[in-house]
């Protein structure tokens, strides 16, 4: 199940850096199963976003690392040491709740020294590293104020300070930015970014919103399903997605469902209700002749012409345009096919012919290299 | 009725204003009379005096009466209260089967009717050989109580963010400790208003503590005492002192528990 993706050294070297290994973990909830044979690896040092739909088990994932629950199977290690077993107060890995989850009733110096407490760390020292947070985070002077009085940014900044100023090695993240308005979000991304560079410590982020995954991680996991779709660096996932969930999940291309023809030399032909398109394969499962498969072609990777595509090129189609989407320089335009569905093509403003008029036909035609077909 | 109209309002607050009337008038009346100098009440009171007052202090088995209830009502509001908390944490914290029927359990002992619950308790106490002493009647005490506290305490829980706990166990506490510093610290403000509330219940209950209740007798009994011999003026002087004190305990009950809400 487990991609690899990225470029993987040598066995040695990978378990050097890996941080901590879920090995074939699964988990029920009466009769649910959230999270299936889940494997991956979380190197040391990374920012690795564990992404999904509501209900793909990625949140569970991130509950088992915290040890708030426990596996029903398989092996969670941390520096190659079996974890199952320690509860969840051993575990050296902080978490940013979803909703914060600081305390009302302490202040928020209060709040930052709570963990410190816990560790035994006393007088100056603890004092200091309080100090420390609370200014790196920019809050030095919220300190006696109880959480009732701070704004949603400046909460996130105390979750954090108390996360962080027990200097862990990895820091767990449970969609920590979705209370905040998008301008906000925008701006702690940045923050975030540059606490995981600056520390050199790892962070596993939790999130369904793409944007947050695709602007900070270095690495994604996609799940779906309890189960994990595609690992790997966000260009390869937006580029190449393995699995037709993954392409749809990203968006990045448009899919035409089909039947895989003939598939030879790394040539494939896909017969969908549009017609019959050349391409290659491409994803984890191996496509045979007579597959249902799914053709993927890249939104940025068209062509727009006049007319309805008299040119003979095999992959091309008629459509209508419905819509267009400016976005600064791109412009997208949406465009209804013969069967009813959307496709969707990018062009650049100052290229092509730009300002298509509502309701016109046109032909799109796109090259063979910017389509892949994805098995089902 | 329709909400706004000035004659349906003046109507409701009329209506208020009789309720209010028909619960406060006879203790208004009581405590006014308290300070009457006349022996058999008169309305209007023509001459004021404390001499019921000066009385009632110098009465010794009063006096003994008045501590039994304090030290009574202390010991069950910190047990109920106890009792109520862990009660209150077992249902917010654990899924077991059976738990509506434990709840529903817990809460029952005020719904019986007082004289059934009160001969109950002197029967089976008495089995014990417990009737008639001051344990005898802080048990009944307690099982007629607990509800009060673990009612309030448990409202109080399903206000607490249930990620709470778990944050302070990821940060390296312990369950012990962070029931100490998390859990019931967030839940003090209920717990000293359960606490008011209960010596308020208890403070004032006569119906069980008259069944179980032998020389051993608390305030109330000694009030019903003192009203089968004489129609004495002191009772009107016990009356007053204890609704203030019950008044004033379960104002402050309200005040801490709103002011925890907001």
């Amino acid at each position: 199940m487990a991609g690899n993706t990225t470029a993987v050294p040598g066995p040695e070297s990978f378990l050097a850096n890996g941080l901590l290994e879920v090995d074939g973990i699964s988990k029920q909830f009466a009769s649910t199963k959230a999270v299936q044979d889940l494997r991956f690896t979380v190197d040391e040092g990374r920012f690795i976003a564990i992404m999904g739909p509501s209900g793909c088990g990625k949140t569970t994932t991130l509950r088992l690392l915290a040890g708030l629950e426990v596996p029903d199977s398989g092996e969670l290690r941390y520096r190659g040491e079996r974890m199952n077993e320690w509860p969840a107060w051993e575990r050296p890995f902080p978490l940013v709740w979803q909703n914060l989850a600081l305390f009302p009733f302490l202040s928020v110096a209060e709040n930052v020294e709570y963990g410190l407490r816990a560790r035994g760390v006393r007088g100056r020292d603890r004092r200091v590293r309080v100090d420390d947070w609370l200014g790196r985070m920019e809050i030095g002077d919220l300190r006696n104020r109880f959480i009732h009085e701070l704004s949603g940014g400046q909460m996130q900044r105390v979750a954090l300070a108390r996360s962080l100023v027990l200097q862990p090695e990895m820091l767990l993240l449970d969609e920590p930015l979705s209370a905040l308005d998008a301008h906000l979000r925008i701006r702690m991304q940045d923050v975030l970014l540059e606490l995981q560079r600056d520390l050199g410590i790892t962070f596993c982020y939790v999130t369904h919103s793409q944007s947050e995954a695709f602007a900070m991680a270095d690495r994604i996991v996609i799940m779906n399903a309890g189960g994990i779709e595609q690992d790997g660096a966000p260009a390869d996932i937006y580029d190449r997605p393995e699995t037709p969930f993954v392409a749809r999940f990203i968006g990045a291309h448009n899919l035409i469902d089909g039947i895989i023809s003939s598939h030879s030399n790394a040539v494939v032909n896909i017969k969908t209700d549009l017609g019959v398109f050349t391409t290659r394969a491409s994803g984890k499962k191996p496509l045979r002749p007579g597959d249902r498969a799914t053709l993927a072609v890249r939104i940025d990777g068209n062509r727009l012409s006049r007319g309805n595509g008299g040119s003979g090129k095999t992959n091309g189609l008629v459509g209508r345009i419905i819509s267009e989407e400016f976005n600064g320089s791109l412009t997208v335009y949406n465009i209804a096919t013969a069967t009813g569905g959307v496709f969707r093509a990018q062009e650049r403003r100052d290229q092509g012919k730009s300002g298509w008029e509502h309701n016109q036909e046109v032909w799109i035609e796109w090259d063979e290299a910017n389509s892949f077909a994805l098995a089902y | 009725m329709i909400p706004g109209s000035r004659k349906s309002k003046l109507l409701q607050s009329g209506y208020v204003v009789c309720v209010l009337i028909f619960l406060f008038a006879p203790l208004a009346l009581s405590a006014i009379y308290s300070f009457s100098y006349q022996r058999f009440p008169a309305f209007p009171v023509t001459e004021f005096s404390l001499r019921w007052y000066e009385r009632a202090f110098s009465d010794g088995a009063l006096h003994a009466a008045l501590l039994r209830s304090v030290i009574v009502s202390s010991i069950v509001a910190a047990i109920a209260v106890v009792i109520g908390f862990f009660g209150a944490y077992t249902d917010y914290r654990y899924r077991f089967f059976g738990k509506r029927f434990y709840i529903v359990l817990g809460l029952l002992p005020p719904t019986i009717p007082l004289v059934i619950l009160g001969l109950g308790m002197l029967t089976s106490l008495s089995r014990l050989n417990l009737n008639g002493t001051l344990t005898g009647i802080v048990i009944s005490h307690v099982v007629f109580c607990t509800p009060f506290a673990l009612a309030l305490i448990r409202l109080r829980l399903a206000q607490m963010d249930r990620c709470l706990e778990p944050a302070s166990w990821n940060l390296g506490v312990g369950q012990f400790v962070t029931l100490w510093r998390v859990v019931l610290r967030f839940c003090a403000p209920a717990i000293l208003a359960a606490a008011l509330v209960v010596f308020a219940v208890s403070f004032d209950e006569f119906t069980i503590a008259w069944f179980v209740s032998g020389v051993e007798q608390t305030l109330p009994i000694r009030v019903l005492n003192l009203v089968e011999r004489e129609a004495s003026p002191i009772v009107n002087v016990i009356g007053t002192i204890s609704a203030a004190t019950t008044i004033t305990l379960i104002g402050i009950a309200i005040f801490i528990v709103s002011r925890g809400r907001s």
